[in-house]
């Protein structure tokens, strides 16, 4: 199991519809470039899930289940991101959850104890 | 546009055949040629859906190779990929060239051998159309991502288990009818429940397999169809329409509606200036069973979050109000990806024309829909045909 650090998440945000995507890009995928360049910014690390699921079949190259879920962060920004399998039956719709980019480069996120 | 037709129709069995990817095409097509008279007649264009023929078969440059096979050179030959939607943005491209007046006589070609390859690769081929970046590197596959939305749209709507799973049982229902499905045995609410899970909360039973077939049309003009005297079996081509959705999930409005589903419909409806109510018969795209609901409601049969109640009165099965997938579906027909959407369109050739299988026709079939997806819910194509 990889280690997962604490890097902030990075983000764009549109100058024209204020829409937040992850991971960052240049041209606002909903404006196109007449909204010119998106800002740079970061986002939280707490967010919402919006959907799970308990993946059994993943493709070549993964150990089943894998768990996976859509999560919103700040500024409605979404990613879905990896869960370890063993919290599954914490995860539900809702839930809040902190997320973490990995050093595999992945977003991972956990739930949050209240 | 000038008047476009569809002129012949032809399908191979789909399932896990011996025929090669080229076999395959050149039995549909060639059924489609007799079909329509057109055998003895010179074809402008071939125009061939596939999604991957490169990675599930080793056949690179299947357009030429085709029109090479099947004796029609010197016809112009374009393959069209756009995912699992493959077959009918070749039909769109065929009906645009008869409709802009640049040919008369085009032949459409929709085909899929996947079973050349073991399901785990078959899996990593088709997860290809997934975003690199923001799925496919996180084990997210097409179904997958069908459960996450399932879970929402379970979520947000109260629908149940056994709501869903009423999606496959109506697929199989129609399927075991149609002598060319994939599979043509019923099921049960109770099996559907118990299938294997896939990615929870989908089963086995709620996901479309993955099938080897082809399907192939002769797309005319007036004049072509008058040529060939096959007036009385060719089918209008109403109206067309194409649209994307973002390609990540995660950047779409919508989990539980298929934007890029709306905006086709909505283009084709305006083209073919018909209303969802006047539709006799549909053919969606059920590559998950949470899709059929979710597509009855974003082409306009149902408001969002009630299309299951049109599922539980009988009112999309073959002998209700506005029949939903008559020949079983993806689930059931099967889902040879690049041949689905030709598929579709034959399906529908054979209702409006009155010969479907026993048992599966709509009776009085005047106006049909299809309804073919891309991605995983992106790069859809709507076609609305009308009897002549």
């Amino acid at each position: 199991m990889h280690v997962v650090s604490k890097m902030s998440i990075s983000a764009s945000k549109c100058k024209s519809c204020d829409r937040t995507v992850i991971p960052p890009r240049t041209i606002c995928p909903y404006c196109g470039p007449k909204a010119g360049d998106m800002s740079q910014i970061t986002v939280g690390e707490e967010g919402t899930v919006l959907s799970y699921t308990l993946s059994q079949m993943p493709p070549e190259g993964f150990d089943p289940p894998i768990l996976l879920a859509l999560v919103q962060l700040q500024h409605n920004a979404v990613v879905l991101c990896l869960g370890n399998p063993e919290d599954s039956s914490r995860i539900q719709i809702d839930k809040r959850v902190k997320v973490l980019s990995g050093d595999d480069g992945r977003f991972h996120f956990s739930p949050v104890e209240i | 546009m000038e008047p476009v037709y569809v002129a012949g129709v032809g399908m191979t069995r789909f399932g896990v055949l011996d025929d090669s990817i080229t076999e395959l095409a050149e039995k549909a097509a060639v059924e489609a040629m007799r079909d329509s008279n057109s055998i003895e007649h010179k074809f402008d264009y071939v125009i061939v859906g596939s999604q991957d023929p490169e990675e599930f078969t080793g056949q690179g440059h299947l357009s030429t190779v085709l029109a090479d096979r099947l004796g029609i050179v010197p016809a112009g030959a374009t393959r069209v990929e756009t995912g699992p939607s493959a077959g009918s943005s070749a039909f769109e491209e065929a009906v645009a060239l008869v409709g802009a007046g640049l040919a008369s006589l085009v032949l459409v070609i929709g085909v899929e051998k996947m079973s050349g390859v073991d399901r785990g690769a078959a899996s990593r081929i088709i997860a290809k159309m997934v975003s690199l970046e923001s799925e496919a590197r996180y084990g997210a596959t097409p179904a997958a991502l069908a459960a996450l939305v399932a879970r929402r749209y379970m979520h947000d709507y109260g629908l149940t288990r056994d709501d869903l799973s009423l999606i496959p049982v109506k697929a199989h229902k129609n399927g075991a009818k149609n002598p060319l499905a994939h599979f043509q045995n019923e099921v049960t609410v109770e099996k559907v429940n118990a299938g294997r899970i896939v990615s929870d909360p989908l089963t086995l039973y709620d996901c479309s397999p993955t099938s080897d077939g082809a399907a192939a049309l002769v797309v005319a003009s007036e004049e072509a169809v008058a040529v060939l005297e096959s007036q009385n079996e060719s089918v209008r081509v109403l109206g067309i329409g194409h649209a994307t959705d973002y390609h990540a999930v995660q950047h779409r409005l919508s989990l539980t509606s298929l934007r890029a589903t709306v905006v086709a419909a909505e283009s084709a409806f305006r083209m073919a200036r018909v209303k969802p109510k006047d539709l006799d018969v549909c053919e969606l795209h059920d590559a998950f069973s949470i899709l059929e609901l979710i597509d009855m409601e974003d082409i306009g049969l149902a408001k969002p979050g009630r299309a299951i109640e049109l599922v539980k009165s009988g009112t999309s099965q073959v002998d209700g109000r506005i029949p939903v997938n008559t020949t079983g579906g993806l689930k059931a027909r099967g889902h040879p990806t690049g041949a689905t959407g030709v598929a579709q369109i034959r399906d529908t050739v054979l209702q409006l024309r009155g010969s479907a299988p026993k048992g599966l026709q709509v009776r009085d079939a005047e106006i049909g829909l299809t309804h073919n997806i891309g991605g995983f819910g992106n790069n859809m194509v709507v076609s609305i045909l009308r009897r002549r």
